[in-house]
């Protein structure tokens, strides 16, 4: 009778890509018209799912998958890292907008 | 042949699919070009006016009943009440559009039905259930006389002050006024209908003399629903015939059907003129073959009125929903039928109907155009559909005055309860034209705002009166709109008597939430002198907003800016006293808090009063900007705080755990304890069992710490088991290895190995350079881990006699299992050869010879007033000691991980 391997934990990869995803909609909305120029809110929750949760996620299978090596029967997936790492840095151009527009919106006078 | 056959079995349902077929629209005959244009003109009257009346000219002949009755289950009590109550709906729409009905009944005299009764929302199914009431009491009489029915119905209306009037006339019988000689009466009555001289003849020229003309003069609108059952077989074979007169009597000329004793079939009933000449009322003639349809016939006049555009019905229910429509109105004669939009989800629907539903569905607010599908049951019954702008027209005041310049202006709204403003730009196509005493005159139409201008226009200062008109034709994706039109009078004023305001212009664009524009403009006295004039005005409204939506949709500001007048008094009003010549300025300020870039239009209303002279209301437009204002200081701060606590929050989170959760994970390992002496000469080890490796017993000295089989992790929570149970094998009584996590938190936690007190360790690559601060292992790998251990008495004892020192050399070898004799050799060869662990343990001497105890450490940066004694940098317990702990660099292997 053979050990059940664990596998890592798929949350924080698809947490990023739903992020990710999620944050060029976001984007998108205003180029859409579908939010108004001075609406704020689409922007911060865009700026909380990238950079901000697509690093954290980025970071937390680092993490997982690290601390899974204490068990004899856990399987690392590098593939996870992989993507997350390339999630990671695209977010940073994603976050851009978003970033960009907050300070326009918050540095009215 | 099969193949041909298929094929136009194919293509017959291909067509029967695609294409649009008004099999089952309600209509035996279409509404004539007249007929459209006279239900138009009800639905710009109203435009532009406040008041409707609307007599109902029901008739009450025999021949809608009995054995061969056209409406024996008097189903037209219901339809004029649902018609009512129609009329309430639009009486809701329009904002402060008053509705009256009143009503008669007709046979061979005239009978009253109701007084005239303002119609509301609230009182629509009172006014509705009283008129059904009274149709279903009514007794009915033999003949139907036409004249006297109109007459009533002339008379009811011509005292009215209503703006807009209409007569809905309903009868299932040609004229028959009398009794007698049918044909006779029928010319005679026709001669006064119509105004023509010889009364035994059919009218055939143009006069505007009879009951119609005036009718028409009066501006009464006059639609007439004919109800023809062809089924049913009628006793004067003539009937047709005088039926036929009813179409030419409503729309002024017509060709009548099977006249008898070689009458003429061409008659002319009315001053018949066209274009610009014509200025009366028109009417429209319909046709229905049964009561549901002369209910789709009355829905047609209500629908057309609100510039409704009637659609085909497909075959297959499917129609499309297209942005910039509204609502859409369905009548169907089905007993149930639902409505489902693109998503096959069901928008509307009903069961058990009984007599047929008008329903209207309320379109949401499309970007693109959309799918839906009518599905009735029983299919193929009679189905009109109408599609809705919902465009409510809000026409500025403006006075216009002889020889001033002028402009007219106004707005397109979409709800006039609201004024809420319309978005013409969802539509594919919008032209707007407009004309004043009947020339073209140049207009323009800010499809985003919705408003128009017709531009600069100056009456001539003789005039009385200008006719304005204008049109706006919209199409979108698949429908091509009524063209929703205003037709209106307007007053020219005497020049003389009234101060003239000069056009309001701003001074500047609102920068930013504090900044602020003025409006000014000059009122200038009146030529005549000799009166009191006053300029009252109201409260600009902004009525534009155009934004810049590059980065989003508008802004909506409707509610934020806040006016200022200056030079006027309290009630806002600017007088100027008989005599004075001095011309006076009057300023408004603007102000938003709420910032965009932006072109905007002001609107500015007034009345201007002079003794004699009622007040006249006169507007008039002015065009500003407001522009963002941005501290470039701020906007680089917000974007570098974003940027940095977007990264910053992440790296807290991580070191936060990294810091909880440093884990040194290994899997099989391996320690070898191999007694050495050092070797001054060649400052290296010396094997204390043989003069070289090669006389040791290798493998056999290493003894297994952690099978392969086995993981364990170190550090993760000191206080663990397994800590517990190979934390003494690992560490000895030696080292204690220590981690720290790093402060870029991704990176391996930091390992140290920490001689314990009274010991003196040398490691492997240890860079030793005499200089304070930790000394590091350059290798983070825990398999090259080795280091030589002796007591520091040891070492001085050595430096003191001379006498050889001897200690222990640990070696760790990771994955034992893949290793095999000669790599256990080559590891501890290497500790053995290594000359960082040489080179330490010399100096270790060296300064034990020079600093004996007592004397203060020289350059290892301790504190010299610390201790009494010599203190060695080696004894990690003194805590001068600039090196007593030797840390390791040992994270995470890689490739160690990738092995368990």
């Amino acid at each position: 009778m053979g050990h059940s391997s664990t596998r890592a934990t798929k949350f924080p990869l698809i947490v990023g890509l739903v992020s990710i995803s999620l944050s060029i909609v976001l984007a998108a909305l205003p180029y859409l018209k579908l939010v108004s120029n001075s609406d704020l809110t689409s922007s911060l929750i865009g700026w909380a799912l990238t950079p901000v949760l697509t690093f954290t996620m980025f970071g937390l299978d680092f993490f997982f998958q690290t601390k899974g090596l204490s068990q004899s029967n856990f399987v690392s997936m590098e593939i996870y890292g992989k993507i997350l790492r390339v999630v990671a840095y695209v977010s940073i151009l994603v976050a851009m907008f978003h970033i960009w527009r907050i300070a326009l919106i918050w540095s009215l006078v | 042949m099969k193949k041909l056959i298929s094929l136009l079995l194919f293509s017959l349902a291909i067509t029967t699919v695609v294409v649009p077929s008004k099999g089952i629209a309600a209509g035996t005959k279409p509404l004539s070009d007249y007929g459209n244009a006279a239900i138009q003109e009800l639905a710009t009257c109203l435009r532009t006016s406040n008041s409707l009346d609307i007599f109902y000219l029901i008739d009450a002949s025999t021949s809608l009943e009995g054995t061969n009755g056209t409406d024996p289950k008097r189903k037209r009590k219901d339809i004029v009440a649902q018609d009512i109550k129609r009329w309430a709906e639009i009486a809701g729409f329009q904002k402060d559009l008053e509705v009256n009905v009143a009503g008669a009944f007709f046979n061979r005299t005239s009978i009253p039905l109701a007084n005239w009764q303002r119609l509301t929302k609230k009182n629509s199914a009172t006014v509705a259930d009283s008129f059904s009431n009274k149709i279903d009491r009514q007794p009915l009489g033999n003949y139907t006389n036409w004249r006297v029915g109109l007459e009533t119905a002339y008379n009811a209306l011509d005292q009215r002050d209503a703006s807009c009037k209409a007569v809905i006339w309903f009868t299932d019988g040609g004229l028959w006024p009398a009794p007698g000689d049918r044909l006779a009466t029928s010319l005679k009555e026709l001669s006064a209908l119509c105004g023509a001289s010889g009364a035994n003849a059919v009218p055939n020229k143009d006069s505007q003399k009879g009951l119609m003309s005036k009718v028409r003069r009066a501006g009464i609108h006059v639609y007439g629903i004919l109800l023809v059952d062809r089924s049913i077989k009628t006793d004067d074979k003539n009937e047709p015939f005088y039926r036929s007169i009813m179409q030419p009597l409503i729309e002024e000329k017509g060709q009548l059907q099977k006249a008898p004793r070689n009458l003429s079939e061409d008659m002319r009933c009315g001053e018949n003129l066209e274009g610009e000449e014509k200025d009366y009322a028109s009417g429209a003639f319909l046709e229905a073959s049964s009561p549901a349809e002369v209910a789709f016939k009355f829905m047609k006049i209500v629908a057309t009125v609100q510039d409704g555009t009637e659609s085909e019905c497909s075959k297959d229910g499917h129609f499309y929903v297209d942005p910039g429509i509204a609502s859409i109105e369905f009548h169907t004669d089905a007993t149930s039928w639902k409505i489902v939009d693109s998503n096959n989800k069901v928008v509307k629907k009903s069961n058990k109907v009984v007599g047929g539903t008008t329903t209207r569905v309320t379109v949401p607010p499309l970007t693109e155009s959309t799918d839906w599908k009518f599905i009735p049951s029983p299919s193929g019954g009679l189905c009109a559909i109408f599609v809705y702008p919902e465009l409510h027209l809000d026409l500025h005041d403006k006075a216009l005055v002889g020889g001033r310049p002028s402009s007219i202006t106004g707005q397109f709204l979409t709800s006039a309860t609201s004024g809420e403003k319309a978005d013409l730009t969802v539509f594919k196509n919008v032209s707007f034209s407009a004309k004043v005493d009947g020339f073209a005159q140049d207009a323009d139409l800010n499809k985003a705002a919705a408003s128009f201008k017709i531009k600069e226009y100056t009456p001539e200062e003789e005039a009385k009166f200008v006719s304005v008109s204008a049109k706006l034709n919209l199409e979108t994706q698949h429908y091509i709109l009524s063209p929703l039109e205003l037709r209106q009078t307007k007053e020219v004023n005497a020049p003389a008597l009234l101060p003239n305001v000069s056009k309001f212009v701003f001074d500047q664009p609102i920068y930013g939430s504090t900044g602020k524009a003025t409006a000014t403009s000059t009122v200038i006295v009146p030529e005549d002198k000799n009166h009191d004039s006053q300029v009252c005005f109201d409260i600009p409204e902004v009525i534009a907003d155009n934004q810049d939506e590059s980065s989003g949709a508008a802004t909506n500001r409707d509610s934020s800016w806040d006016w200022k007048p200056v030079g006027l008094d309290v009630q806002n009003c600017l007088n100027i006293l008989r005599g004075t010549n001095r011309d006076q300025t009057v300023s408004f300020e603007l102000t938003n808090p709420k910032q965009a870039t932006s072109k905007g239009e002001a609107l500015f209303g007034y009345r201007i009063s002079t003794d004699g002279v009622d007040a006249i209301r006169d507007t008039s437009t002015a065009d500003f900007e407001t522009q963002e204002k941005r501290s470039g200081g701020m906007f680089w701060a917000i974007l570098l705080f974003c940027l940095a606590l977007g990264f910053g929050i992440p790296w807290l989170i991580l070191w936060f755990l990294n810091k909880k959760n440093s884990v040194y994970a290994i899997s099989g390992l391996m320690r070898a304890e191999i007694p050495v002496s050092y070797d001054s000469d060649f400052k290296r080890l010396v094997p204390v069992d043989g003069s070289s490796t090669d006389e040791l017993q290798l493998p056999e000295q290493f003894k297994n710490i952690v099978t392969d089989k086995d993981v364990v992790t170190f550090f993760s929570d000191p206080s663990s088991a397994q800590v517990a149970r190979y934390g003494s094998n690992l560490n000895t009584s030696v080292v204690d290895f220590s981690a720290k996590p790093r402060v870029w938190p991704l990176s391996r936690p930091r390992f140290s190995a920490t001689p314990k007190s009274g010991m003196f360790v040398a490691m492997k690559d240890q860079l030793f350079t005499n200089t304070p601060g930790p000394r590091r292992m350059t290798s983070n790998n825990l398999a090259r881990i080795a280091y030589f251990a002796c007591n520091s008495s040891d070492v001085d004892s050595s430096a003191r006699t001379g006498h050889q020192l001897t200690g222990t050399l640990v070696v760790f070898v990771t994955r034992p299992s893949m290793m095999s004799g000669a790599h256990f050799k080559g590891n501890v060869d290497q500790a053995i050869k290594d000359p960082a662990i040489g080179n330490a343990i010399f100096e270790a001497l060296e300064f034990s010879r020079k600093n004996p105890k007592g004397n203060n450490p020289p350059d290892f940066g301790g504190n010299p007033g610390s201790g009494g004694g010599p203190v060695s940098p080696l004894d990690p317990q003194d805590p001068t000691a600039p090196s007593g702990e030797l840390n390791a660099s040992a994270g995470f292997d890689t490739d160690l991980l990738k092995d368990i």
